[in-house]
């Protein structure tokens, strides 16, 4: 069996480098990684991943308007937010943007793990 | 005029954790912890400042002045099996994602029931020597010696820096 593709969406390259190591360590694929929300939403047509985690705050177009245009484009889209805010609010928004969960930077392995498990389940 | 004792947290308790959690990954054998304590001044300069601000019921100014010994050596850590290439501009990313996950962090720790607290984009500055823009400010600084070179870790309230001076 293949493994889930997961495409990744942060400003940061660094975050990115983290969370492809780490994700790939947990036996996934990442697919693409990319450093902008108009990058996520042009690419994801062709990369078309199982899952996707998503950076809230971002230059230009935030994960939050990121995830809601993607989701108006691919209502079967699957995206947790990866945010460094500890606000109640800005989790609450991403939710209610459409993302299915979401976790705290820095990203602990095991908790993005069961994330992505619950995402693909 | 606001003191430290009428700030509405501890600094000491707020962000001593978050700064230990920060810092962890550079932390070794011999490091020398001192508390907050209130200075007058931003000094002495050294050479690489991250900086990050909060803002809503709540307004800090956060900075993280490196060495940039202990910059490069925290740079190297972070990328340690990542395959990322050792730069000056892979440091400088390296010390802002470190300023917004501590500041991210310090949102919550600050957070007040249905008051957002607004998290500005960190900014990294080099060779710059930074002086409170009014009086009436309140710094606090706590400083590490580590093997890797000397940190300190300021928290200004109210977070206004109006002047940035090039060395």
């Amino acid at each position: 069996m293949s493994a889930k593709r997961v495409m990744c969406v942060d400003d940061s390259p660094i975050m990115l480098a983290k969370l492809q190591h780490v994700i790939e360590s947990l036996g996934y694929d990442v697919c693409a990684t990319v450093l902008s929300g108009n990058d996520a939403i042009r690419r994801y047509d062709e990369v078309k991943p199982d899952v996707m985690t998503m950076d809230i705050t971002m230059v230009g177009m935030d994960g939050i308007e990121t995830t809601k245009e993607i989701l108006h484009q691919h209502p079967e889209a699957r995206i947790i937010m990866v945010t460094s805010h500890g606000q109640e609010q800005m989790v609450v928004k991403a939710l209610k943007a459409g993302a299915i969960g979401y976790v705290m930077k820095p990203v602990q392995s095991a908790t993005l793990n069961e994330h992505l498990v619950r995402a693909l389940t | 005029m606001q003191t430290s004792t009428e700030l509405p947290f501890d600094p000491t308790l707020a962000f001593t954790p978050l700064l230990q959690t920060a810092m962890t990954n550079v932390m070794t054998g011999g490091e020398q912890f001192t508390p907050f304590t209130r200075v007058s001044n931003i000094e002495p300069t050294r050479d690489v400042c991250a900086m990050i601000s909060l803002t809503g019921p709540v307004s800090v100014m956060l900075l993280f002045v490196f060495d940039h010994k202990l910059a490069w050596h925290f740079m190297q850590h972070e990328i340690d099996g990542l395959g990322i290439d050792e730069s000056e501009d892979v440091m400088e990313a390296v010390l802002g994602e470190m300023a917004n996950v501590v500041g991210g962090n310090a949102t919550a720790a600050l957070a007040v029931a249905d008051k957002e607290i607004h998290l500005s984009l960190p900014l990294i500055m080099r060779a710059v020597k930074l002086r409170p823009g009014i009086a009436e400010v309140v710094i606090k600084r706590s400083s590490m010696t580590l093997p890797a070179g000397v940190f300190d870790f300021y928290c200004i309230s109210p977070a206004i820096l109006s002047s940035l001076v090039a060395l």
